[in-house]
């Protein structure tokens, strides 16, 4: 188990900027809406690639999120942080892309894929070996070892038992340490 | 080790291969509308109404077939006599001393997938993880009764 910092929640950026943002971007303001994609896409898409396991599914639901984040942004009330309420989000609409999948490809690693590469340009050695697990142990590792949340948690998420959950985690990190 | 490493120095962003955001800007609508508050609690009523009615389907929890309970108490039999099978450790500090998370987390696994064995006994998945954790729990012990002495390392 690794102790660290759950992430649960997007980076925060200058807030009263931000909510500066949220604001003009309820109101219509495209502009607005431009930069706060600017300012979380990277997250998003991380999110979304690690959970749908190939760019292009994954880029399909990083669009989808800020379509709905368009959408929905007029009932955004403050009353959570835009970083929680986005990661939310994120994390359902990946799974759902993810679940569009046909059965037999949830089955299967995906294999070789492009490298994905940090806002830095640096390659993710993580990332690199993420596609080479089957769909369900790792959307259970991301969500368990990268993003901090519980097994009962989990099994709600992908609608799986809490047992299954730890198996599902316990397999991930074998298979990963095998291919490390 | 290595993997936790990995995990911890993972990045919080990654780069998409191509611009998303053309494909986002051509899917916004030009005006954003509200949901009207009595849309909202109409559809509120209306969906507690169906809930209530359904309620009593959802409650109703499968009853496990005799041949799922027969099923699982062997495999368990099975199980617990293979471990019964391997090599004692000399003393209790020592089995103290050996139990690590991973066993312990496959144990907790392996008696919650019985558990929903029990409620969905027609799903094979879950009695191939069954099968992978109870495996995976034997292979564990197994090593740790030849080195019972070696130190702990996580998967």
């Amino acid at each position: 188990m690794v102790s660290q910092e759950p992430l649960r929640k997007l980076p925060e950026h200058s807030g009263s900027e931000e909510e500066h943002l949220i604001t003009l971007a309820q109101q219509g303001d495209r502009h607005a809406f431009a930069r706060l994609y600017r300012i979380h896409h990277g997250r998003v898409y991380a999110l979304c690639l690690r959970l749908c396991g190939a760019p292009q599914p994954a880029e399909d639901a990083c669009q989808e999120v800020f379509v709905r984040v368009w959408q929905r942004l007029p009932q955004f009330r403050f009353e959570a942080q835009f970083s929680s309420w986005l990661h939310r989000l994120t994390v359902n609409l990946a799974l759902d892309q993810a679940r569009k999948a046909h059965w037999w490809q949830r089955l299967l690693p995906l294999g070789q894929q492009p490298e994905p590469l940090t806002e830095l340009g640096e390659p993710s050695p993580l990332d690199r070996l993420l596609p080479n697990l089957p769909t369900r142990p790792r959307q259970v590792f991301v969500l368990f070892a990268i993003e901090g949340y519980q097994h009962k948690e989990i099994a709600h998420l992908l609608r799986i038992s809490e047992g299954a959950s730890k198996a599902h985690y316990h397999r991930a990190r074998q298979q990963l340490k095998e291919l490390l | 080790m290595e993997l936790d490493r990995l995990i911890q120095d993972a990045p919080k962003a990654l780069v998409p291969e191509r611009d998303l955001w053309p494909g986002i800007e051509s899917r916004l609508q030009p005006s954003v509308r509200r949901t009207s508050a009595w849309a909202l609690a109409a559809s509120l009523f209306i969906g507690l109404l169906i809930g209530s009615q359904l309620r009593p389907l959802w409650l109703a929890e499968p009853v496990p077939s005799v041949s799922t309970e027969r099923l699982l108490e062997l495999l368990e039999q099975q199980h617990q006599q293979r471990l019964a099978s391997l090599p004692q450790p000399h003393t209790m500090q020592t089995v103290i001393q050996s139990e690590n998370t991973d066993l312990r987390l496959l144990r907790e696994a392996r008696l919650e997938l019985k558990q929903a064995l029990r409620n969905q006994p027609d799903n094979l998945a879950l009695l191939d993880l069954l099968l992978w954790t109870q495996q995976r729990e034997f292979d564990l012990t197994q090593q740790q009764t030849r080195h019972p002495q070696q130190s702990y390392h996580p998967l």
